[in-house]
C-alpha cells in the first residue's frame, strides 16, 4: 500500500512535471505568500506579501467550499500548510475536529489549542460557512504571533470575512444539493458464523457447546425468525444514504462612502437514521440546520473617519431520537450478537434481552433529544486618519462582542421488549425487559461561551523614498466566560510592531507584545514576548534583476518568543484550595455529612509555557511558470506543567503542586511546488504539491525512576504508546510452558504471545514499551491539481498523511462482554490455521490476555485521501452576458471519494470507534453571479 | 465635520481610560477556604472531622473512592482466600490465587488505600497541631477529636502493619520544603505507636454516642484496635526470630527478631478490655432473635447493638451501584457484574449440630439438603446455596450449572432488590471478634482455661451449637478457635490477613493446591440434589505474599527497603 502512495505521489508529481503546455486567462492557485502585490492578513492588521518575513500559509474562502461539509474546520483540512485537522466525530452538528499547526509542541493536553480569531477578535468559528469567507490564514512563527503573547506558541488562525468593495451591486446565489453515504459500517458476523465461532469459542474454554447441529441448521437457513433470528441492525436503523444541502445567497458593493457585504445561507444535513419521527411522533427524525445571515458595512462617516460594521450570527437545530448524540445507539448495533433477538416478537412487540435493549426500539421509543444553538459575532471599528498631525499616521479603536448559545431539550421515554422461550408445553413464553413510561422533558442543559473585548490600535505607515516604515501600537484587553461557575478567562496585552524595508531589497521587523492573564499571580501575571524577523529580496539585487531564471527569490528569517498559558492543571494556582469531598454518613440515617479536604497545595510560582521559534524560509518563482516555498523551523517550549511528584515520599499525604518545569522540541519542515500551464488558449492548468513534517520530542517531564529504560516516555514524541508486543500466537502447549509467564489469564495456544522486555521472564506491565507512533500524523501532504478546458473546468485534491499509529479498539474484540464478533474473527487462530491465523483464538469469556492494549492491534494509520473532486461546466459568456450574468456554473462534486491505506477490510484510518461512520458525500451544484 | 473628529478622538481615548481598570486581572472573590478557615469556628472544624472519617476509615466492600484515590480494586478480600472465588475472571481476586501478584500495580490489586491512607494520616497530624486555635471549642470535645485522630491515625498505621510490616512513622504534618528522607520503622515501633495511641485515645474518647453520632470512634473501637495490633503482633508472622524470608539486617522490619510468649498474654489483656468495656457502651451479642437468625440479624442489620465501629461513607446504593453490583451473583433476576461463590473449602468447615464435623462423600452423594439440614445454623445464614431465599425478586436461588456449588450470601442483605436501596455499612468491628481474639490469644499464653472456653462458646451458644468439648489440648483448641474464626468471621475480611498471621497460607488447601466446588444434579422423580465435589481450580501461594511488595515506583524514590522476594 505504501507503495502505491508512493507511486501515486510520483505520477502526480511527474505529469506536473512534464509541463503540458497550455493557456488560458487568470492562474488558478490557491496560493500563498506570492510574489504578487497581494496583501497578507498579519497580527492584527495586514501587509504586503513582498513584506511579510514571518511564515503564514492563507487559503481564500472559495477553495473550502470544495469540501461539502457542515463544519468550517473539515473543511480546511490540508487546505493550509502547517495546519492539521483531526476529524474525530464525524456527526453532522457533533463534530468538532481537532487542530494542530506544525504538529505537537506540548504534553499538557488542554495546552495544544490553537487562537482562533475571527476578524480580529477570539470567537468561535466552526459554525461559518466558507462563502463568508475571504480568506483563512496560519501564523506560525514568532515574527508572525509574537503579538498574540502568551497566547501564542500554538500558533494562530486568522478568519477574516468578507467585506463590501466600492462598485456595482454584485449578486451571488449558490445551490449545492447531495448526499452522504458511509464510508464503511463495521462488518460483524451473521447469525450462523456468530453460533458456529462461539461453540469454537466454549470449546476452546473447556465448556460445552450451547448451539445444537439443529440450531446451526436453522440459522443457516434462516427459516425460523424468532428461535433463530439473524438481524445485521444497520440495515433496520440506517437509510442507504443522507441528503444534504446548503443554499446561498449574498450581496456585496458600495458607493464611495458606503460599502456593503451581506450574506444568507442555510445548510442542512440529516442524519443516517431512518426517519424515526415520521414513525412515532413522540421520536424526531435526525437532522442538523443551519442559517447563517452575516452583514458587514463600512461606513466613511468624514475623508477621515471610518466605521466598520460587522455583523454575523448562526442558528443552528439539531435534533437526534433518543440521545443528544447518535453514539451509543452504533455502539448497541455493534455489540448485540446477530441471533440475541429479533427486532420484533411474533405478537409485533420489540425484541431485546436482559443485555441489550433493542436499538429500533430505542430509536422508536425512548424520545428524542433537540437542541438549539445561536451565536452572534459582533463587532465595531473606528479608524481616524491622523495625517494632518503627521502623514500616514492613523488611530483605530474596536469593541467586540462575540457569544454563543445552546439550548437543550431532552424528551425521554422507556419501553417494553420481550425475549420468548418455549415452555415444556411448547407454548412461546414472553419474559418482559424494560418498563413503558410516559414522555419526560428535561430542558435544563445549556451551554454557552461569550467573549467581550477591546482593542486600541495606532498605526504609522509612510514612504521616505527607498525608505519603507510601518509601525503599530496596540492594546486589548478580553474576557470570555464558559457555561458554568467558571471565573471569566481574562488577557490585557500591549504590543508593538515595527517594519522597515530598505529599497525593497532588506527587510527587518521587530514584534513585542506585554501581556498579561487572570490565571497567575500578582505581581508576575505579565510576560514580554519580543520577536525579530529579517527578509532580503535577493531577487530584487542588480545580480538577479534581469534573471530569466529566477524571477523571484526571498529569503527570510525569525527568532522570537511565544508563551500559552493554557497550562492545564486546576486554575488559580497560586492558592491552594480546602475544595469538598464526599463526605461520611454519620448517625443512622441517609444523610451526608459535609467534608473539607485539603487540595493541591499552591505553586506561588506558576507561570506560562514559553516557546522560543527559529524560522527560516524561502521563497522562490522560477520564470513564470514554477513556484517553490519551503520552510525549515525548531521550537523549543520550556515550562510545562508537569507532575514533579514522583521523587517526594508518599509518606507526605499531599502531593507537591503541578510545576513549570516540562521541556519539550519540535522541528520540521514545509514545502510548496507548484506549477501554472502557459496561458494559451484551451486547456490550462496548474498542480501543487505541499507538505508539512513535524517531529516532537518530549526533552524533560519529570517522570517517575524507571526500573526499565524503555519506560521512560521523555525522549519521544507526545502520545507515544505504550504497550505490550506482540510476536505471534503460542503453537502449541509446549510453546506455553517453555515461554515466559503472562500474568493476565491462564494461556492456551492459540493466544497472543508477548515478548518479555525486560528479561524477568512474567510478563506484565513492566513489559510495556514504545510500541508503534502517536496518533497525531508526523507527515501532512497534498497534492491540488486544476485544469479548465474551455467551459470545463476540474479540480483535484489528495491529502495524505504518514507516521501514525491507530489502533483497533474493543469493538473488534470477538464476544466479550457478551458481545458480537467482528467479520475478521473468521481468521482465528484453530490448529489447522495456525500458520496463517490473524486472529487470536476465540475465548467465550472475556480474555484479559488477548482483549488488551498491545501492538497486536495497532495499525498503521498512514492514508493518502481524495478529499475533493469538482466537476464543472460555465455556461458561454455570450449566453451569460444576455441574461446580465457573470458567471453560471454546474458543477458535481465528491468529498472523501476514496482512501488508499494500509487496514485490512473497509475501516476507515480516521475514524476507528464505533461511532456516527466516516462519510463520503456527493453532489451537485449551481452557482450564479450578476 | 471637526467636531465629529475630535468626538471620535475623544470616544476613542474614553474607551482606552475605561478599559484600563486596575484589577481587571484580579481574580474574583470566591467561596474558597482555606486551612485557616477550618480551624476558625467549630463548625468549620466539624467539615475537617468529617473528611477525617472519609479519608481515614477503610471498608472492607470494593472501592468506591474514586473521589479520593485514582486506584481501584473491584473485589472484596475473600475472593483471594480459600472463602471464596469471584464468578468472574477479571477482577484482581485471580492475581492472587494464582500468584501473579506484582509490585508495579499492588494500589490496583489489594491495597487501593495506600495513597490515601498517608493522606488520612496528614489530616489526623494537622488535626492534632491545629485544633488548640479553635476558638470557642469546648475542653472535653478538644480532646474527644484528638483521641479520634489518633485513633485514625492508628488505625491506618494498623491496615499498613498488617499488609507492609513496619513502614515510616510519621507523627507530624511535613512541609514540602522540609528534608525529607524517613525510611521504614520497625516491627515493633510501629506495634508500639499503634498501641500508644490506641490507650492515649481510649482513655480521652466516650463509652458511647447519640445515634446522630453513630459512626464516630467510641472508647470501645480504640480498645478494639489495640486488642486487634496485639493480637497480630503476637502471631507466628511477627512473634519470631526469624522471618518468613530473610531481610538480612533489615529482619525487624518483618519480623520482631525474637519470640517473646508474653505478646499472646499482652493481646489477652487487651481483648479482654473489650469485653470490659463493652456494657458500659450498650454493646452485646446479638442473642435475643432466635438461634437460627441471630447471625443473620447481625450481619444484615446496620447500627445493631453489637457493632463497635462501622464505615459510615456510603449512603444508600441501589443493587446495580456498586458495592452490591460486583458482589451480587450474575445468576440472579437483575444479575449483578460476577457475584462471590462459595468454595467447598468453606462449606466443609461447618460442623454438624452437634459440634462433630460433617461427613462429606468424596464420590459424591444424593442427600444435598439432608446435609445442609444437618449443619452449624450458619450455614444457612451465610451461604447461598441451592433453593435458598436470595430476595423477593429470586425467591429460589439456582445452583445448578452455573456455578461452583455455592455462592456469599453474607454482606448482600435479602432486602435490598430493584425497589430497595439499602445502606451499605461495613462494620469493622464488632463484638464476636473481641471473644475470638480472647479465646485465641488466652490459649497461646495460658492454654486452653475456663475463660477461653467461655469466650467460644458465648458465640457458639448465641448461633445455637454445643459447647466446645472439655478437656481439649492446646493445640486442638488452637484449631477448634481457628475453625470458629473461620465461620463466625467468613466473608469479614478476616481470612486474608489471619492465613498470613497464623503462616498457614502456603498450606496445601488454604490457599495452596486444589480448590473444590460442589456439581449439582437434579434427581429424576427426587427432591433431593445430587452433589459430586469436583475440584476447580488448582492455586499457588508464594512464601514472599506474606508481606505485600510496596508500590513500585514507591521504592523507586530510594527511601523504602522492599519486603524480600518482591
Amino acid at each position: 500500500m505504501n507503495q502505491m502512495i508512493i507511486r501515486t505521489i510520483s505520477t502526480l508529481l511527474l505529469s506536473a512535471g512534464c509541463g503540458v503546455y497550455a493557456a488560458a486567462q487568470s492562474p488558478v492557485t490557491d496560493s500563498t505568500t506570492t510574489a504578487k502585490a497581494a496583501s497578507v492578513n498579519i497580527a492584527y492588521g495586514t501587509q504586503p506579501a513582498w513584506m511579510v518575513t514571518g511564515a503564514v500559509s492563507s487559503v481564500k474562502g472559495t477553495e473550502l467550499r470544495k469540501s461539502f461539509n457542515t463544519n468550517l474546520a473539515n473543511t480546511m483540512t490540508g487546505r493550509l500548510r502547517g495546519l492539521t485537522v483531526l476529524q474525530g466525530n464525524t456527526e453532522p452538528g457533533v463534530n468538532s475536529p481537532s487542530l494542530y499547526i506544525r504538529g505537537v509542541n506540548t504534553f499538557g493536553s488542554e495546552s495544544t489549542k490553537v487562537l482562533v480569531m475571527v476578524d480580529g477578535f477570539e470567537s468561535n468559528f466552526e459554525q461559518l460557512v466558507p462563502d463568508e469567507i475571504a480568506s483563512v490564514t496560519v501564523l506560525k512563527d514568532a515574527a508572525a504571533t509574537a503579538l498574540y503573547g502568551s497566547r501564542a506558541a500554538n500558533g494562530v488562525i486568522l478568519i477574516t470575512t468578507k467585506r463590501g468593495q466600492e462598485g456595482q451591486l454584485q449578486v451571488s446565489f449558490g445551490a449545492q444539493y447531495g448526499f452522504n453515504k458511509p464510508v464503511a459500517l463495521p462488518k460483524m458476523v451473521n447469525a450462523y458464523d456468530y453460533a458456529r465461532l462461539y461453540n469454537e469459542a466454549l470449546q476452546n474454554d473447556g465448556k460445552p457447546a450451547l448451539y445444537t447441529d439443529a440450531d446451526l441448521a436453522a440459522y443457516q437457513q434462516g427459516n425460523d425468525p424468532y428461535f433463530h433470528p439473524d438481524v445485521n441492525w444497520y440495515k433496520q436503523v440506517l437509510r442507504n444514504s443522507a441528503p444534504m444541502s446548503n443554499y446561498h445567497l449574498n450581496f456585496s458593493g458600495g458607493k464611495k462612502a458606503v460599502r456593503y457585504f451581506a450574506a444568507l445561507n442555510a445548510i442542512s444535513s440529516q442524519g443516517m437514521l431512518i426517519k424515526a419521527g415520521d414513525i412515532n411522533e413522540e421520536s424526531s427524525n435526525s437532522k442538523f440546520n443551519r442559517y447563517n445571515f452575516r452583514s458587514n458595512v463600512d461606513i466613511d462617516l468624514n475623508k477621515t473617519l471610518t466605521a466598520f460594521i460587522t455583523l454575523g450570527g448562526t442558528v443552528e437545530d439539531k435534533a437526534n431520537p433518543a440521545g443528544n448524540t447518535t453514539g451509543s445507539l452504533f455502539g448497541l448495533m455493534a455489540a448485540i450478537p446477530p441471533n440475541a433477538f429479533p427486532v420484533y416478537q411474533p405478537n409485533g412487540s420489540f425484541g431485546g434481552n436482559a443485555l441489550y435493549a433493542n436499538p429500533l426500539g430505542n430509536m422508536l421509543q425512548n424520545g428524542s433529544y433537540t437542541s438549539n444553538g445561536r451565536t452572534i459575532q459582533s463587532s465595531l471599528r473606528l479608524t481616524q486618519q491622523l495625517d494632518f498631525i503627521t502623514k500616514g499616521l492613523s488611530v483605530s479603536a474596536a469593541i467586540a462582542a462575540n457569544n454563543y448559545f445552546n439550548s437543550y431539550s431532552n424528551k425521554t421515554a422507556q419501553y417494553e421488549r420481550f425475549s420468548i422461550s418455549r415452555n415444556n408445553n411448547g407454548d412461546t413464553v414472553y419474559t418482559r425487559f424494560g418498563q413503558k413510561t410516559s414522555l419526560q422533558g428535561d430542558e435544563s442543559r445549556s451551554d454557552q461561551w461569550r467573549n467581550y473585548a477591546l482593542q486600541g490600535f495606532l498605526n504609522y505607515n509612510r514612504t521616505f523614498g527607498i525608505h519603507e516604515i510601518t509601525a503599530m501600537a496596540m492594546y486589548n484587553q478580553d474576557s470570555y466566560s464558559i457555561s458554568g461557575n467558571n471565573l471569566p478567562y481574562k488577557h490585557v496585552n500591549g504590543g508593538t510592531r515595527i517594519t522597515y524595508a530598505n529599497n525593497r531589497k532588506y527587510i527587518g521587523e521587530f514584534t513585542m507584545s506585554y501581556m498579561g492573564s487572570e490565571n497567575f499571580p500578582k505581581g508576575s501575571r505579565f510576560g514580554a514576548f519580543p520577536a525579530v524577523s529579517a527578509g532580503w529580496i535577493v531577487s530584487n539585487e542588480n545580480f538577479l534583476q534581469h534573471s530569466r531564471a529566477i524571477t523571484f527569490l526571498k529569503i527570510r528569517g525569525s527568532y522570537g518568543l511565544t508563551g500559552n498559558d493554557l497550562i492545564g492543571g486546576q486554575r488559580f494556582m497560586f492558592d491552594q484550595l480546602y475544595p469538598f469531598i464526599n463526605s461520611p454518613y454519620f448517625g443512622t440515617a441517609n444523610t451526608g455529612t459535609g467534608g473539607l479536604a485539603e487540595g493541591v497545595p499552591a505553586n506561588p510560582d506558576v507561570t506560562w509555557e514559553k516557546e522560543q521559534k527559529i524560522n527560516v524560509g524561502v521563497e522562490a518563482a522560477f520564470g513564470e511558470r514554477w513556484r517553490f516555498t519551503a520552510d525549515v523551523f525548531k521550537n523549543d517550549r520550556r515550562h510545562i506543567l508537569a507532575r514533579p511528584y514522583y521523587t517526594l515520599p508518599q509518606y507526605m499525604g499531599v502531593d507537591l503542586p503541578m510545576l513549570n518545569v516540562g521541556k519539550m522540541n519540535n522541528k520540521g519542515l514545509e514545502a510548496l511546488l507548484s506549477y501554472t500551464s502557459k496561458p494559451t488558449a484551451g486547456i490550462q492548468w496548474m498542480a501543487e504539491a505541499s507538505a508539512t513534517y513535524a517531529k516532537n520530542k518530549v526533552v524533560y517531564n519529570a517522570e517517575a525512576v524507571q526500573q526499565n529504560a524503555y519506560l521512560y516516555y521523555s525522549g519521544h514524541s507526545v502520545g507515544q504508546p505504550f504497550g505490550l508486543e506482540a510476536i505471534g500466537f503460542f503453537k502449541d502447549q509446549a510453546d506455553v510452558d517453555k515461554s515466559p509467564k503472562q500474568i493476565f489469564t491462564p494461556v492456551q495456544p492459540g493466544d497472543i504471545k508477548y515478548k518479555d522486555q525486560n528479561g524477568d521472564n512474567v510478563i506484565d506491565q513492566n513489559d510495556a514499551f514504545p510500541i508503534g507512533k502517536p496518533y497525531l500524523p508526523t507527515l501532512t501532504y497534498t497534492l491540488h491539481t486544476n485544469a479548465r478546458f474551455r467551459r470545463f473546468d476540474l479540480d483535484i485534491f489528495f491529502q495524505g498523511v504518514n507516521g501514525s499509529t491507530v489502533t483497533l479498539g474493543s469493538n473488534y474484540y470477538a464476544f466479550q462482554n457478551n458481545g458480537s464478533a467482528p467479520s475478521m474473527a473468521e481468521n482465528r487462530w484453530t490448529p489447522a490455521t495456525a500458520g496463517t491465523a490473524t486472529y487470536p483464538r476465540l475465548s467465550s469469556q472475556n480474555n484479559l490476555n488477548n482483549y488488551r492494549y498491545s501492538s497486536f492491534w495497532q495499525r498503521n494509520g498512514s492514508y493518502l485521501k481524495l478529499r475533493s473532486l469538482e466537476l464543472g461546466y460555465s455556461l458561454p459568456a455570450s449566453l451569460m452576458s444576455k441574461a446580465k450574468m457573470n458567471l453560471a456554473r454546474v458543477f458535481v462534486n465528491g468529498t472523501n471519494l476514496f482512501s488508499i491505506d494500509d487496514i485490512e477490510g473497509d475501516i476507515d484510518p480516521e475514524s476507528l470507534s464505533v461511532g456516527y461512520p466516516a462519510m463520503r458525500t456527493f453532489s451537485a451544484g449551481l452557482r450564479i453571479e450578476f | 465635520m471637526k467636531k465629529i473628529r475630535i468626538v471620535c478622538i475623544f470616544v476613542i481615548l474614553g474607551t482606552f481610560t475605561f478599559s484600563c481598570k486596575k484589577n481587571f486581572l484580579d481574580k474574583a472573590p470566591g467561596v474558597d477556604v482555606t486551612e485557616n478557615t477550618i480551624f476558625s469556628s467549630p463548625t468549620q472544624l466539624e467539615t475537617y472531622i468529617a473528611s477525617m472519617y472519609r479519608h481515614g476509615i477503610h471498608h472492607g466492600f470494593c472501592t468506591d473512592d474514586k473521589s479520593l484515590t485514582e486506584s481501584i480494586s473491584l473485589d472484596i478480600s475473600a475472593g483471594a482466600t480459600d472463602e471464596g472465588e469471584y464468578a468472574v475472571a477479571w477482577l484482581t481476586s485471580q492475581y492472587w490465587n494464582s500468584a501473579s501478584i506484582t509490585a508495579s500495580d499492588i494500589v490496583n490489586l489489594e491495597d487501593y488505600r495506600f495513597y490515601l491512607r498517608w493522606t488520612a494520616i496528614r489530616i489526623c497530624n494537622i488535626m492534632m497541631e491545629r485544633i488548640g486555635e479553635v476558638p470557642g471549642l469546648q475542653e472535653s470535645y478538644r480532646e474527644q477529636v484528638i483521641a479520634e485522630a489518633k485513633f485514625v491515625r492508628a488505625l491506618n498505621y494498623f491496615e499498613m502493619l498488617k499488609r507492609y510490616g513496619g513502614v515510616p512513622i510519621v507523627n507530624k504534618r511535613f512541609q514540602l520544603s522540609e528534608e525529607l528522607k524517613i525510611s521504614r520503622n520497625t516491627i515493633e515501633e510501629c506495634v508500639n505507636f499503634i498501641v500508644n495511641d490506641c490507650t492515649e485515645a481510649a482513655g480521652a474518647l466516650p463509652p458511647t454516642y447519640p445515634s446522630t453520632m453513630r459512626g464516630r470512634v467510641t472508647k470501645g473501637a480504640a480498645l478494639m484496635l489495640k486488642s486487634k495490633a496485639l493480637l497480630y503482633a503476637a502471631s507466628p508472622l511477627f512473634n519470631t526470630a526469624t522471618p518468613y524470608m530473610p531481610l538480612g539486617e533489615n529482619n525487624k522490619l518483618i519480623c520482631y527478631g525474637n519470640y517473646d510468649a508474653n505478646r499472646w498474654k499482652l493481646a489477652a489483656d487487651a481483648a479482654k478490655a473489650v469485653l470490659d468495656w463493652a456494657p458500659s457502651g450498650n454493646c452485646k451479642l446479638i442473642d435475643d432473635k432466635g438461634v437460627d437468625v441471630n447471625y443473620k440479624y447481625e450481619w444484615s442489620t446496620n447500627d445493631n447493638e453489637e457493632i463497635i465501629l462501622a464505615n459510615k461513607s456510603f449512603g444508600t446504593r441501589y443493587p446495580w451501584d456498586i458495592p452490591w453490583a460486583v458482589m451480587k451473583p450474575n445468576t440472579i433476576a437483575n444479575p449483578g457484574w460476577g457475584g462471590l461463590q462459595a468454595t467447598f473449602n468453606l462449606v466443609r468447615k461447618y460442623e454438624k449440630k452437634d459440634g462433630t464435623p460433617q461427613t462429606w462423600n468424596a464420590n459424591g452423594g444424593n442427600d444435598l439438603f439432608k446435609k445442609y439440614d444437618e449443619l452449624d445454623p450458619r450455614f444457612k445464614q451465610t451461604i447461598a446455596y441451592h433453593n435458598s431465599y436470595w430476595n423477593v425478586e429470586t425467591p429460589v436461588f439456582n445452583c445448578i450449572g452455573n456455578s461452583i456449588g455455592h455462592w456469599m450470601h453474607k454482606l448482600i442483605p435479602s432486602d435490598l432488590h430493584n425497589g430497595a436501596a439499602q445502606i451499605p455499612s461495613w462494620q469493622l468491628f464488632r463484638l464476636a471478634e473481641a471473644y475470638l481474639n480472647y479465646a485465641e490469644a488466652l490459649n497461646e499464653a495460658e492454654g486452653p482455661v475456663d475463660a477461653a472456653y467461655d469466650a467460644v462458646n458465648k458465640i457458639r451458644r448465641r448461633s445455637g451449637m454445643p459447647d466446645l468439648p472439655k478437656g481439649l489440648s492446646k493445640d486442638d483448641f488452637r484449631k477448634r478457635v481457628h475453625n470458629e474464626r473461620d465461620i463466625e468471621l467468613a466473608f469479614e475480611d478476616h481470612r486474608f490477613w489471619d492465613i498470613r498471621r497464623w503462616k498457614i497460607a502456603e498450606e496445601d488447601g488454604v490457599m495452596k493446591g486444589n480448590f473444590w466446588g460442589l456439581k449439582l444434579a437434579t434427581i429424576p422423580a427426587s427432591s433431593e440434589i445430587h452433589y459430586e465435589p469436583y475440584i476447580f481450580e488448582v492455586r499457588s501461594f508464594l512464601p514472599k505474599m506474606y508481606l505485600h511488595p510496596f508500590i513500585l515506583w514507591e521504592v523507586n524514590k530510594g527511601y523504602l527497603v522492599q519486603n524480600p522476594g518482591w
